[in-house]
């Protein structure tokens, strides 16, 4: 059985090349992918709420930090990841499902390494 | 503010144990302002709820609700209908709206899900402040608006202990001298002939020395 994964992205991490990574990606797993305005804009209940669609892994992808378009979008993510992380530890979930991931707006090939990490490894 | 927490997810989750429908309500002031009890919190704390009970393979609907205020039967009736439809009722107003809470649905369990730990301010972004005891009989105008009550360790109303350091108090590195302050501000008010009156011992029975305090407004009462 493909391993359920919900993928949230800022839209301005997104370009032609990233968008076939993507596709590919959906190939190897049952991927959802979320567009957001900014990473900024990822509530911790948008995360819980994949673990409760049956997600195995969720991850956000943001801005490197001093890229962010919003200035502090990518950090605000990354803190609310970090808490929702918290949440899971709390009711026995393995925390290690959930990730951040700064990402450079020009680098496709860390971006690829990325997303496979987040099909193939534990994170 | 009333500033509080959420309370552990496994402590709301043990007081909901013998319920299939719960309602979680939420309130839009003060414990949304802390970030512990607003429509955010509800959504994130149901959430959590419902994943950890689908793992221990029970079933239970958790109904979302936030109102205005919890501390105002105006504004609790607009719940009257969810109440209804669930068998008991999470609270994460503060003490006072879950107190309003429980006495305005008679019949209903209701819980709370927030620690409530004092007034104060939001001091800098995610930072809250204890600020005012609620003592009954402000005396910030001696003060220069800073009150020695809550915010000296030692709740010292005739200067400074003399424990503190570089403006810190010796309870705690993280906590400012109030008296530090206090002097600091009436020194740049020209105003430090205040703390030549002697302040008398705190009269204890406007706080809570009476035992439980009620305010009237005839003015107010129809």
């Amino acid at each position: 059985m493909k391993k359920k994964i919900t993928i949230f992205i800022c839209i301005n991490l997104l370009n032609e090349k990233r968008i076939s990574i993507l596709n590919n990606a959906a190939k190897k797993a049952d991927l959802k992918i979320v567009k957001m305005p900014c990473s900024g804009m990822i509530k911790k209940v948008f995360l819980l709420r994949a673990f409760e669609a049956n997600s195995d892994i969720a991850a956000a992808l943001g801005c490197e930090k001093n890229e962010c378009r919003y200035i502090e979008g990518s950090i605000r993510a990354e803190k609310r990841v970090i808490r929702t992380k918290k949440i899971l530890d709390e009711i026995d979930i393995e925390n290690n499902r959930l990730a951040f991931f700064n990402i450079s707006s020009d680098d496709n090939k860390e971006f690829a390494e990325t997303i496979e990490k987040i099909l193939t490894e534990s994170l | 503010m009333i500033v509080g927490e959420q309370k552990p997810v496994k402590e709301i989750k043990n007081y909901l144990e013998p319920y299939k429908k719960v309602l979680i309500l939420g309130c839009g002031t003060c414990v949304k302002t802390c970030f512990a009890g607003g429509e955010d919190e509800v959504g994130e704390l149901a959430s959590a709820l419902r994943l950890v009970f689908k793992k221990q393979g029970k079933k239970i609907e958790i109904e979302e609700l936030t109102i205005e205020r919890q501390c105002e039967d105006e504004f609790i009736q607009q719940s009257a209908q969810a109440v209804k439809r669930n068998e008991a009722i999470l609270s994460l107003g503060c003490g006072a709206g879950v107190q309003a809470v429980a006495k305005r649905f008679i019949k209903m369990p209701t819980f709370p899900g927030v620690n409530t730990t004092f007034i104060g301010i939001l001091e800098t972004q995610g930072v809250f402040t204890e600020e005012c005891s609620g003592c009954g009989n402000c005396e910030l105008a001696h003060f220069g608006g800073i009150c020695p009550i809550t915010r000296c360790s030692k709740k010292l109303m005739n200067g400074p202990c003399g424990g503190s350091s570089a403006g810190k108090c010796e309870v705690n590195k993280d906590i400012d001298c109030a008296w530090h302050l206090i002097i600091e501000k009436l020194k740049a008010l020209d105003a430090l002939e205040n703390l030549n009156r002697y302040v008398p011992p705190k009269d204890w029975r406007t706080a809570s020395g009476s035992g439980p305090r009620k305010l009237i407004r005839e003015d107010q009462i129809i």
